[in-house]
């Protein structure tokens, strides 16, 4: 079946804008219409968000509110921080003295005896040792068995001289008198410190 | 006719451009603020509930702590607290059967080097370290070689941080041929006025490392028994061979 359009040319041509203008109309009512629908949304997402702001302002409130009474609880903790900040640094140049001087003992050979020492942490050479001895050999056996602990380094000999060793009536006797100049590698016994560690591995 | 779509067009555009200009615009800037600030909200409640449940352990654990900030106060004091310092060193050297000839106080002095060597302040926007300060003694003892380690050890492990910075031993021959050992030794006392450590959650957490350091001070910087090889090793190195 054939359809024949019999309508003049203008009237044809005015139903198609009419029919265009319609479309377009209802495209634009669609875009007005979903503009709005997005302002009636957003409208809601903003009451939503600031119900929720303002709970969790409230909640917040009463939480501040019941965390003052724990000011003096909380003072304490920050003061036990604070020291415990303090001493971590304070330790790291903490020298134990009595964990060097032990290890200076156990490395002085048995015919070595001390006459004077100097110890400073604050210049080098940290350690001048004066001393006695019988034999050169006996100096170095003690300069090498000092650099070859863990708490001392760069051990110089500086000076050795013989003269009569005035503790013995033996007036042939000589002693050899030597000077030892070193630096402190560590100033603590490694795991020294961790003390506690020990301690806590000892009840285990 | 022609111009029909046109202003359609063009009504369509005024209306949509009204809606978001004087509708959506101000709601979407206002749900962004209120965003911000809810998350912002929502992680200081969170903080809050945090530091409400570390306040709660450390209430659990309120006796231990009062025992133990009474202990860090001593170790490191509010004022320098030397007269006690000098008591406390005094009675330590003679406990050791040393016999002190003599002990001054020198000087007062702000401490900088420790907050260089700090590894990281909690949070804190200066250094905790800023007022630490330091009272500077010496002493001059004579006694034994023994003696005098036995009072190192117990400096050490001291109920105040004391550390000692210089030392100088003399083994002294008397003309009777006898000897007498000495010692002249600086060292410095730690006191600090302000606590300027910030109280947010990091800083009032304690953990048992902490606790525990100032709980067993006699075990910090214990003596720990170096070993001795054959032919080395002196009790006394400043004794006669």
């Amino acid at each position: 079946m054939i359809n024949i359009n019999l309508l003049p040319p203008e009237l044809k041509y005015q139903r198609i804008v009419a029919k265009r203008n319609a479309s377009l109309m209802t495209v634009c009512i669609v875009i007005i219409f979903i503009a709005i629908i997005i302002g009636v949304i957003s409208k809601s997402l903003q009451s939503t968000v600031e119900t929720y702001l303002s709970s969790t302002k409230n909640n917040i409130q009463k939480n501040s509110e019941s965390l003052d009474r724990y000011q003096d609880l909380q003072n304490l903790a920050v003061f036990i921080n604070d020291r415990w900040q303090t001493t971590q640094g304070i330790e790291k140049k903490h020298v134990y003295w009595s964990q060097v001087l032990q290890e200076l003992s156990n490395s002085a050979p048995s015919d070595v005896q001390f006459e004077s020492l100097v110890a400073t942490t604050e210049k080098t050479p940290n350690f001048v040792l004066q001393g006695n001895t019988t034999t050169e050999r006996e100096i170095i056996k003690f300069k090498e068995k000092l650099e070859a602990t863990s708490f001392f380094k760069n051990v110089s000999f500086k000076s050795s001289s013989l003269s009569p060793d005035e503790t013995t009536p033996d007036t042939k006797v000589n002693k050899l008198k030597f000077t030892l100049e070193f630096d402190l590698e560590q100033n603590k016994a490694e795991g020294s410190v961790s003390g506690i560690k020990n301690n806590q591995k000892k009840s285990q | 006719m022609k111009n029909k779509p046109l202003g359609i067009l063009i009504f369509t555009f005024i209306v949509v451009i009204a809606i978001g200009i004087f509708v959506i615009k101000p709601v979407v800037s206002s749900i962004l603020t209120s965003w911000k600030d809810y998350s912002q909200a929502k992680t200081n409640l969170e903080l809050i509930e945090e530091k409400k449940q570390v306040f709660e352990t450390l209430k659990n654990n309120q006796d231990n702590i009062t025992k133990v900030a009474e202990i860090a106060k001593q170790y490191i004091p509010e004022n320098q607290d030397s007269g006690q310092l000098i008591i406390e060193l005094s009675a330590t050297a003679q406990a050791n059967k040393l016999i002190v000839e003599q002990t001054s106080i020198d000087k007062t002095k702000e401490e900088t080097k420790a907050a260089e060597t700090t590894p990281t302040p909690k949070a804190s926007s200066t250094p905790a370290e800023t007022q630490l300060k330091t009272v500077d003694f010496t002493m001059k003892l004579s006694g034994s070689f023994q003696n005098f380690m036995n009072f190192l050890k117990s400096i050490e492990t001291s109920s105040r941080l004391i550390v000692i910075n210089d030392i100088s031993m003399q083994n002294k021959i008397e003309s009777d041929q006898a000897s007498t050992f000495g010692v002249e030794l600086s060292g410095s006392a730690y006191y600090k006025d302000k606590t300027n450590t910030e109280p947010n959650l990091e800083n009032i957490k304690l953990s048992d490392d902490t606790l525990n350091k100032f709980l067993n001070l006699k075990t910090y910087g214990q003596p720990i028994d170096l070993p001795g090889e054959s032919g080395f090793g002196r009790t006394n190195p400043f004794e006669n061979y």
